[in-house]
């Protein structure tokens, strides 16, 4: 079971980046709401062609609006939330070297990466129910010309949600198995990067359509929450693999050595190098802040 | 379970690569006494430390506190076991009350009133923000969290670093009351003048071996007394090489230094054949013993301890 103080604790660490990162995503959906009447008037009867995001179509259906300005960005923008709050959740408190501070109560590893692991999965559906409130808050005052119901937009960013975990919990088990924090981030970064091109190209050649079905983005149900509705088995499927990789970085963490900076799979490799030991090791990855005292 | 030692390491062995940070660590801390464990940097005190709280994982032995073991048992061992590690971090961003707070919530069954009272004999601003606090004072706060559950052993990696001294006074009163209410202190050190006002026995860290455990009372009892004489002449070399029971620790010039158990007849009488100028005798400081032990080949020092 979570640790309940773990919970909260993350949770009071990750406010202000919730707050930001919500309001940052409700402020584009409100914008976009707002701009909606002018949009839908310059393109009145307008179909768009095909351009790395499936067939548009008709851009003045707040429906397609919506998901072709939104769902465009929100998954990109989660992605880079789900990685830094996903590094910060462990690898930060490791480079600090507060996680000496909770490993030394009575508290279990398991217990500890399952509260880190509940608080960042609920700061996620934090920014999402602020992006929603971002519709909810605007669309009552704009025409959407009974194409879609405010209930119905604000609820949508929630589909991003199973896509965030995934990305959350994949960067926490990049985490336990690279010596820092850095190098986690840089993966994942890069990791995303790759996934989204592919996702984008793929949608853009016929050929390569099949690399879409390796990138998770493509199981997000981005391009398709308000015009096609949820296909609940993406949805079961991130949610899985999310669930993999919560439970391969539990494993990962349980293994790690505590500051000392080198992966747990040296170990299994039979790699012995890395840290160089106890205090010294621990102060060279450590992040400047809490050695500069 | 009241007969098991404190803190028990067997066969400890921990290695980063090529290098040996433990090689082969045995030893058995008593229940009920401040012991302290000397060596210096690098000599692998605190990685014995963070093995016995399982922070890192050793390549062979074990370590055990109560007799629970530190990889199995993890959880228990924390419940009774401070710890203050030596390279102290805090959440910069909380104040130390909400940062007591904090760890007071993880462990449960903390004592407010104890918690408050160590905080006002060290001197501890609990509304400011941790991070604006200066080392001395972010050293309090680790210490108010090893101490504040009163656990039945507290491990403290260099507990007096950054502490002025009427602090480091206060909190060596502190943990004596915790030894006088049965508990027990593990602390690790590299001043020697610390570990002598604080402990009633040591165990000697060098390259990750243990080489020796002493009993301080015990060792003051053998020291050698050093004499130091200064002659009016040189005295012709070899004058002191057959002195039984005196080792000749220098002679440069006119000034020489001996050492001796119980042979201090034989001394007198081996100076009294040359004119002396003056004699002073003083019994061997714990700092001289102890530096005997890392400046000579391993296994090698004055004194009468046990080697380990």
């Amino acid at each position: 079971m979570p640790d309940r103080t773990i919970v909260r604790k993350t949770l009071r660490d990750l406010r202000w980046q919730v707050v930001g990162w919500g309001l940052g995503l409700a402020g584009l959906a409100a914008m976009l709401v707002l701009l909606y009447p002018a949009i839908a008037e310059q393109f009145e009867g307008v179909e768009l062609e095909n351009i790395g995001f499936g067939e548009i179509g008709d851009l003045s259906n707040p429906r397609v609006f919506f998901q072709v300005e939104f769902f465009t960005w929100a998954p990109v923008l989660l992605t880079v939330f789900a990685i830094i709050v996903g590094g910060a959740l462990l690898a930060r408190e490791e480079g600090v070297g507060t996680l000496e501070l909770l490993l030394s109560q009575p508290l279990t590893r398991r217990a500890l990466v399952l509260g880190k692991a509940a608080g960042g999965a609920l700061a996620v559906v934090g920014v999402l129910l602020l992006a929603g409130a971002g519709f909810l808050l605007t669309a009552p005052w704009v025409d959407l010309k009974g194409e879609v119901a405010v209930g119905e937009l604000f609820v949508a960013p929630l589909s991003l949600l199973t896509l965030s975990w995934f990305v959350l919990a994949a960067t926490m088990l990049t985490a336990t198995l690279t010596p820092t924090r850095g190098r986690a981030a840089a993966l994942m970064t890069a990791g995303a990067f790759v996934a989204y091109a592919c996702y984008i190209a793929a949608g853009l050649v016929p050929s390569i359509e099949w690399m879409q079905y390796l990138t998770p983005y493509y199981y997000s149900d981005a391009q398709r929450v308000l015009t096609e509705g949820t296909v609940w088995w993406h949805q079961g499927l991130l949610l899985a693999a999310a669930a993999v990789c919560a439970a391969l970085a539990l494993v990962a963490f349980e293994r790690r050595e505590i500051g000392v900076g080198r992966s747990p799979l040296a170990d299994l490799l039979g790699r012995g190098g890395g840290g160089q030991g106890g205090v010294e090791a621990s102060e060279a990855t450590r992040e400047p802040s809490s050695v500069a005292r | 379970m009241n007969d098991t030692p404190a803190i028990q390491f067997q066969g400890l062995v921990k290695s980063y690569g090529d290098v040996r940070a433990l090689d082969g660590i045995d030893l058995e801390v008593p229940r009920g006494e401040i012991f302290g464990f000397l060596g210096p940097n690098g000599s692998g005190k605190t990685t014995a430390i963070r093995v016995l709280m399982d922070l890192i994982r050793p390549n062979a032995g074990r370590a055990e506190l109560l007799g629970f073991d530190a990889q199995r048992d993890t959880v228990e061992v924390r419940r009774r076991c401070g710890y203050l590690p030596g390279d102290l971090a805090l959440y910069d961003a909380l104040s130390v009350d909400a940062c007591l707070d904090l760890v007071a919530a993880l462990r449960g069954g903390v004592d407010e009133r104890y918690r408050d009272q160590l905080c006002e004999r060290l001197q501890l601003d609990r509304t400011r923000r941790v991070g604006a606090l200066s080392r001395g004072n972010y050293q309090k706060v680790g210490l108010v969290i090893a101490l504040m559950a009163k656990p039945d052993v507290l491990v403290l990696d260099e507990p007096t670093n950054a502490l002025d001294p009427l602090v480091q006074e206060e909190v060596e009163a502190i943990l004596r009351e915790a030894v006088d209410e049965g508990r027990t202190v593990f602390f690790s050190s590299h001043v020697l003048a610390e570990v002598e006002q604080l402990a009633r026995r040591v165990a000697m860290l060098r390259s990750g071996r243990i080489v020796a455990v002493n009993d301080l009372a015990e060792q003051r009892r053998l020291a050698p007394r050093r004499v130091t004489v200064t002659f009016e002449e040189a005295p012709p070399a070899g004058s002191f090489d057959r002195v039984p029971g005196v080792r000749l620790v220098s002679i440069e010039g006119r000034a020489a230094v001996f050492e001796t158990h119980d042979a201090m007849h034989a001394l007198i009488q081996a100076l009294s054949e040359h004119r002396v100028h003056t004699l002073e005798t003083h019994e061997i400081t714990l700092e001289e013993l102890f530096l005997s032990y890392y400046e000579e080949p391993e296994g090698v020092g004055v004194g009468g301890g046990a080697r380990a």
